[in-house]
């Protein structure tokens, strides 16, 4: 088991300087979106979505790649950490894509009439999104041993390397449906603001990652107690017995 | 597809708010979370901490026996 | 490698003569395939708009089903009888055992694949006279991507707590484009196409045998660890 980290006082100041900024990113980013960038021509109010949408697409992918590199440095170093991150990590890359898979259906129903077309790009955000819930279940029903830590991690790089056979599947299966604006050409304000919400929401993530990168901590410190907690009970047990 | 201007309004705060609410949710989650692990730590230290004094109450009267 | 290869085929020799033996695995698949398509046709419908154009779909969705089955049992056995630690014990290859594995379930996903075919021609009114060679050999391409993945999970889930019920949940969302390529290929095939015309669909299956068989390779020791 892993020791805890002691928490420190840098890292404490580096928490604090990045909720902040986080804060300050999403309230600045807000404004960008809804007060700053202008209205778009043919799609009317209803195209604000991007800002939401897009971002939250690249977080979620970002989720996805921690919880691959994190698996890779698990099984390389089996330092307990990187076990914790990747199961942070995992939880956030399916918040950010149920986001995408909200936010897009919405975004679909003004413009091309319904919720769900089954476009390529959002089915495979889908299925990608069941692929770590299905990660999500298997820690959490695995148990709490090495053995499932380490069929997470293995896991979690297949379901990375997945990847792009899912892109190129759902391309090839709804090729008919594709209706998602490829490459939309965007003014400066838009891009501007698309940039910050993507960064904003970046550093929500890494905020996001830390804390729950601690209450994994704190359940292995449960977890540990628990056990030394039986082992005394059954010692107590042995030692009545004996008297 | 020209929508009105107040028709898509509505889609774009519901997109808006369901992600906050996924958001707050998310975060509800982990306070609970970490509230139910601190809790746990408390129980189970304070626990220990019983197990220690019977233990010895319990040394103390085996040496006095003895 | 010459250690390597005899690990493998001793592995895959004594599966097989086990499978030959009890037909613990082949009897259940073949069964749950064919009630499998019975419930695909009972709920699409008796009408032939309901049926057509769907058979391609039917049939995938019901071997992946279907190898679940299967593939439970691969490790299973092992398991309950310990000689998994034994296994593990010897100076042998994982990479090896785990090829002889693969290529056991290969054969038993194999043989219902060609069983179902005479089933799934009648069921779905298709004439199969002078595609069922190219059918198989989709069937064998889709089979060998789904049974390399499927072993891997296979060995992963049977160390842990919940062990059957994980492996479908694991499985399912990564075999999505292993099930839209082959059901891609397959429709093509059916509708009279050559191979040629279906070369992309092709192309990821065998992508994803690779991909799938060279990662299990690679990390098979962390998983088969005691």
């Amino acid at each position: 088991m892993g020791e805890a980290k002691v928490p420190s006082r840098t890292a404490d100041l580096l928490e604090t300087i990045l909720g902040v900024a986080a804060l300050v990113g999403g309230l600045t980013a807000l404004w960008l979106a809804f007060v700053h960038a202008p209205v778009e021509a043919s799609m009317g109010l209803i195209q604000r979505t991007l800002y939401l949408h897009v971002p939250a697409a690249a977080t979620a992918f970002l989720g996805f790649a921690t919880v691959f590199v994190a698996s890779c440095m698990f099984l390389r170093t089996g330092r307990v950490w990187w076990d914790h991150l990747a199961a942070a990590a995992a939880e956030l890359g399916v918040l950010f894509s149920t986001v995408v898979l909200v936010s897009g259906p919405l975004w679909a129903k003004p413009i091309w009439g319904t919720y769900w077309r089954w476009e390529p790009r959002l089915t495979a955000m889908l299925i990608l999104c069941a692929t770590y819930a299905a990660y999500l279940m298997l820690r959490h029903y695995g148990g709490r041993t090495d053995g499932c830590q380490r069929a997470a991690a293995v896991f979690g790089i297949f379901a990375f390397a997945n990847i792009p056979a899912v892109y190129f599947s759902a391309r090839l299966w709804a090729a008919s449906q594709q209706l998602h604006p490829q490459h939309v050409q965007l003014e400066p304000r838009m891009r501007l603001a698309l940039g910050v919400s993507t960064v904003a929401s970046a550093l929500l993530f890494v905020c996001l990652l830390d804390i729950g990168v601690r209450l994994q901590q704190l359940a292995d410190r449960v977890a540990g107690l628990e056990e030394s907690a039986d082992t005394a009970e059954a010692l107590e047990g042995a030692a009545t017995d004996a008297i | 597809m020209q929508s009105s201007g107040c028709e898509n309004m509505e889609y774009l705060a519901m997109a808006f708010g369901a992600a906050w609410l996924l958001l707050g949710g998310f975060l509800g989650l982990l306070w609970r979370r970490e509230r139910r692990l601190r809790r746990r730590i408390e129980h189970l230290t304070a626990g220990c901490a019983q197990a220690g004094q019977t233990e010895d109450a319990d040394g103390a009267k085996t040496s006095v026996s003895r | 490698m010459k250690g390597w290869w005899s690990c493998m085929l001793a592995v895959l020799e004594r599966d097989l003569r086990a499978e030959c033996r009890a037909k613990e695995r082949l009897g259940p698949m073949a069964f749950f395939l064919a009630s499998t398509l019975l419930v695909f046709c009972f709920s699409l419908g008796p009408s032939v708009a309901g049926l057509d154009g769907a058979g391609a779909g039917v049939l995938w969705s019901s071997f992946v089903l279907a190898s679940v089955l299967g593939l439970n049992r691969s490790f299973a056995e092992e398991r309950e009888n310990a000689c998994l630690d034994a296994l593990l014990l010897a100076p042998a290859d994982r990479g090896a055992v785990f090829t002889g594995k693969m290529l056991a379930n290969f054969a038993a996903l194999a043989c219902i694949q060609a069983a179902a075919l005479p089933a799934f021609a009648v069921l779905f009114n298709l004439d199969l006279g002078r595609v069922w060679l190219r059918l198989l050999g989709v069937f064998l391409l889709g089979g060998a991507a789904l049974s390399a993945v499927g072993t891997l999970f296979a060995a992963l889930s049977s160390s842990l707590r919940l062990r059957e019920t994980l492996l479908p949940v694991l499985l399912l969302p990564v075999a999505v484009p292993v099930l839209i390529a082959a059901t891609d290929a397959t429709s093509v095939v059916l509708t009279g196409g050559q191979l040629g015309d279906c070369v992309s669909c092709l192309a990821v299956l065998a992508v994803a045998w690779l991909v799938f068989y060279t990662l299990a390779i690679m990390l098979i020791d962390r998983v088969l660890e005691e």
